[in-house]
């Protein structure tokens, strides 16, 4: 899990509509949002080495639209202007 | 016949010759001896029972052990229901979170079938159509698209293994049915319902 000092958890549950951008990491929460403003350098690293480091321990990233349930697209490298992100653990057959 | 402790009074009374309720003894462990006599009511005259200060000492030491081993247990079972407690409300409140996760990612169509009915349906990127039950495992299933209504034609299993809630759980499975219909069906234990498949 991200050890990023800003990772908001427990707190909010909806994702943010103030034009900040969110990446929702699932966990035995629910999941835990990390929040980003793209405007902001030190923010946007912050998210960025989160991706990074959750797709090193083989999670998979979409970007969803959060549009009516537009189909999401899955995410080959971190993007910064996506506004939602959503991280899923590695899958394994049950 | 009953059986019951003496009160001091009758004690008292019964052992003592004096015109008052004070016992005179030569040392202090006579009175408390003499206090333990345990009297048998009945229409023949009392008869005490005399307990051996050894093994009296031995029924207080047993009974204070079971009294003791009786408040560890009701402690531990005590903390035990809190730690429960504790548990469920944990996952209730992670329950909510998911599922508001998944809706948020849900047509309205998608959205109004899983709460009448308890799962929805999703195209695959593959052509395929699936259809995502509650749930974690084997809740998948591919129907046919022209009759989603008629029984499934295959059953698949795959979930994070991370534990996660359901509700993520069917989110995750989602995402991945449109995005990469291969790699779900590569890691997914498939069950062929229909001869053929």
């Amino acid at each position: 899990m991200a050890e990023a000092a800003d990772l908001i958890t427990g707190t909010q549950t909806d994702w943010p509509e103030d034009g900040r951008h969110a990446m929702a990491i699932m966990d035995d929460w629910g999941d835990t949002k990390l929040i980003w403003d793209k405007t902001k350098p030190a923010e946007v690293e912050n998210a960025r080495r989160t991706y990074n480091d959750l797709k090193a321990k083989g999670y998979a990233a979409f970007r969803v639209s959060g549009k009516d349930g537009e189909q999401g697209e899955q995410m080959t490298a971190f993007d910064p202007s996506a506004e939602r992100m959503i991280m899923v653990p590695p899958m394994v057959g049950g | 016949m009953a059986k019951c402790k003496v009160t001091w009074q009758r004690w008292a009374t019964s052992n003592n010759t004096a015109t008052t309720a004070s016992i005179t003894c030569s040392d202090s462990a006579a009175p408390w001896y003499r206090w333990n006599y345990v009297w048998e009511i009945g229409t023949e005259p009392a008869k005490p029972i005399t307990i051996a200060p050894r093994e009296r000492s031995a029924r207080i030491a047993a009974d204070l052990e079971v009294r003791r081993r009786r408040e560890e247990r009701e402690a531990r079972n005590a903390r035990l229901v809190a730690e429960e407690q504790a548990r469920a409300v944990a996952a209730a409140a992670a329950g909510a979170r998911a599922e508001k996760l998944l809706r948020s990612a849900l047509t309205a169509d998608q959205r109004q079938c899983l709460e009448a009915r308890g799962f929805f349906y999703t195209m695959g990127a593959d052509g395929h159509m699936y259809r995502i039950k509650r749930g974690r495992c084997n809740n998948v299933e591919r129907v046919d698209v022209a009759q989603p209504s008629r029984p499934p034609v295959e059953r698949l299993c795959a979930h994070p293994g991370l534990f996660v809630p359901d509700a993520d759980t069917m989110l995750a499975q989602k995402l991945m049915l449109e995005c990469d219909p291969a790699a779900f069906r590569k890691i997914a234990n498939k069950t062929p319902l229909v001869a053929g498949v």
